[in-house]
């Protein structure tokens, strides 16, 4: 009878197709219950190989399910409905130029950010995103509202309490930033999607070859042997139950295998070579301008260099800072910073510690002129650390650390002269002594 | 006895925020959305032009296609939406894959199969997929 049933297959199968074709009109997809295209299929024993092979649970097969258009509901903000402030504000906010916490709004009008809420296609389109890189270089932010300084406002001698932002303008942070190396870590920039493509093109290739191998396989069946492959109710479509059977076969295990080995493999070199992206340098020059009414306290200025550069395994960092606080009549305050920060991973994968053992060193110095509240006029500090790993998940930290001044050591236990050390046993004695 | 409430007036900022807070971002349809057709076959005629489009949102990408076991196009670096079309088909079962890489979060992209010029499989994927390349495919019956 079974052979029978097949031979009819065929035969309704092309007249299906023929009724069908070129019926795009009518196309509905595959129902993904009884009728399944190939991709709803391979999606689900893919993720279940997947998830053999890593022990993980299978993820959800990916939702391809039209977005659906934002409708006119109605709830839109119009600006023909009032242009008051917090209408443009939300206005604003619906374009992503606009958020709020703590009681702040903060504005964004980086060149870019402002493009794209005037025309998304500039997110959209990576031809016009590349376009506008000299644009992504630069940032521009108004942070209003807050609170102000405690400071004596009625000159009585006492300090009275910070008030909070009532008027729009009351306090006003202003902050504009540069990236002055043209190198970014944006994976969207030519330099370095062109290096994420070559560092993962053979694993690419390897998983797109084993993906093909079973469509051929499957696509072959369907002409010569396995005619049953196909739906019999929705020609468009394969058969769920006898696609399954198909798959189930030990050559094509083995293939389904062979590609959720690719996957993995693939999603381990994306990893990585993203990685090797975030370690790119950057460097950025930051000003800001703190304006505030006589009630909420001075007016600030700052400006600052930061540099970052190195990933997980070494990491560099610098900053350097300048900040002046408006003083009417009188001298005003200002500091300088500088701050150096280096860390690296070594030994790593090693017989001591497969993680690796972190070795970070950093360096401060702080010039503060006619600050009130500042202490010392020069403050300087050298650090330098150390993770003992001494068993799984266990490490004894070690610090060193030397001031200028004695007291400005903290969080070192044993303070001699200018220096601090602290050896931290608490996490090995809880670990070899539990009780 | 009825009592007169006074209605408390918000601080400017305080109306501001409020007015961001209720603001939701607008989700926008992009090109790399549109209705979907996710057939397993699609049958045509013999001699009608297949074209495999796809379109490209949000970041830069590798296309890589194959036709009946044979890599047909790999390129990378393609921006905004490729067109590839396929040589001519002879009749019977021929397999189509296609595998989209990405070079960053998020992405989306939208596959189409025209068949003289009309859209008989068409598919979105974005970037929640599990594996950061999608590979998808459809068999195409020439009559």
């Amino acid at each position: 009878m079974r052979p029978v049933r097949h031979s009819l297959i065929g035969p309704l199968a092309v007249l299906g197709a023929l009724l069908f074709s070129p019926g795009a009109a009518r196309a509905q997809s595959c129902s993904g219950e009884d009728d399944v295209s190939l991709n709803q299929i391979l999606a689900e024993v893919r993720a279940k190989a997947i998830a053999e092979l890593t022990g993980k649970q299978p993820l959800e097969t990916p939702d391809s399910k039209q977005i659906t258009a934002a409708s006119d509901t109605g709830d839109a903000t119009s600006l023909v409905s009032g242009a008051d402030i917090p209408t443009l504000f939300a206005l604003a906010a619906e374009r992503g130029l606009a958020s709020t916490s703590d009681g702040k709004i903060t504005l964004n009008l980086s060149p870019f950010d402002v493009l794209a809420a005037l025309d998304p296609q500039v997110r959209d389109r990576q031809s016009l995103y590349e376009k506008h890189a000299l644009a992504r270089r630069f940032g521009l932010s108004a942070t209003l509202g807050g609170k102000g300084d405690s400071f004596d406002r009625d000159g009585d001698g006492v300090a009275d309490p910070a008030l909070e932002a009532v008027d729009l303008q009351d306090i006003v942070a202003w902050e504009a930033r540069v990236r002055l190396s043209k190198s970014s870590r944006d994976r969207r920039d030519a330099d370095n999607y062109k290096t994420f493509f070559t560092s993962i093109s053979s694993a690419f290739e390897a998983q797109d070859d084993r993906f093909d191998q079973i469509v051929v396989s499957i696509t072959k069946a369907l002409g010569t042997t396995n005619p049953e492959l196909r739906s019999t109710t929705n020609p468009s479509c394969l058969s769920r139950s006898e696609l399954q059977k198909f798959l189930d076969r030990p050559a094509l295990r083995e293939q389904i295998l062979a590609l959720a080995q690719a996957d993995v493999a693939l999603a381990a070199k994306a990893e990585a070579a993203a990685k090797e992206v975030d370690k790119k340098p950057i460097w950025t020059l930051v000003a800001g301008v703190l304006s505030r009414k006589d009630d909420f306290g001075p007016d600030k200025r700052m400006a600052a260099i930061r540099g970052a550069m190195g990933g997980q395994d070494r990491n560099f960092n610098l900053n350097l800072e300048w900040n002046e606080t408006d003083n009417p009549g009188g001298t005003k305050p200002t500091m300088w910073k500088a701050g150096l920060e280096y860390s690296v991973l070594v030994l790593k994968g090693s017989a001591l510690s497969a993680d690796g053992i972190k070795v970070a060193g950093s360096g401060a110095y702080e010039i503060y002129d006619n600050v009130p509240s500042a202490k010392f006029d020069t403050v300087a500090r050298l650090n330098a650390k150390l993770e003992l790993p001494v068993a799984k998940g266990v490490k004894i930290p070690i610090s060193v650390t030397w001031a200028n001044h004695h007291d400005l050591i903290e969080g070192e236990s044993d303070i001699r002269g200018h220096i601090g050390f602290t050896i931290d046993l608490s996490e090995a004695r809880k670990h070899f002594l539990p009780n | 006895m009825a009592t007169a409430k006074k209605a408390v007036k918000k601080s400017p900022i305080k109306a501001a925020v409020d007015a961001v807070a209720a603001a939701q971002p607008q989700a926008l349809p992009t090109r790399c959305d549109g209705p979907e057709i996710d057939v397993g076959i699609v049958p045509l005629h013999q001699g009608e032009p297949v074209n495999l489009r796809v379109v490209l949102c949000e970041s830069a990408f590798r296309v890589r296609v194959h036709l009946d076991g044979k890599v047909i196009f790999d390129q990378s670096g393609l921006k905004d939406q490729v067109d590839i079309l396929l040589p001519p088909l002879s009749p019977g079962f021929h397999s189509l894959t296609w595998s989209f890489l990405a070079a960053s979060d998020p992405w989306h992209t939208r596959s189409e199969v025209q068949v003289s010029d009309l859209v008989r499989f068409a598919l979105n994927k974005g970037s929640d997929s599990s594996v950061p390349s999608n590979n998808l495919a459809v068999i195409l019956q020439v009559i």
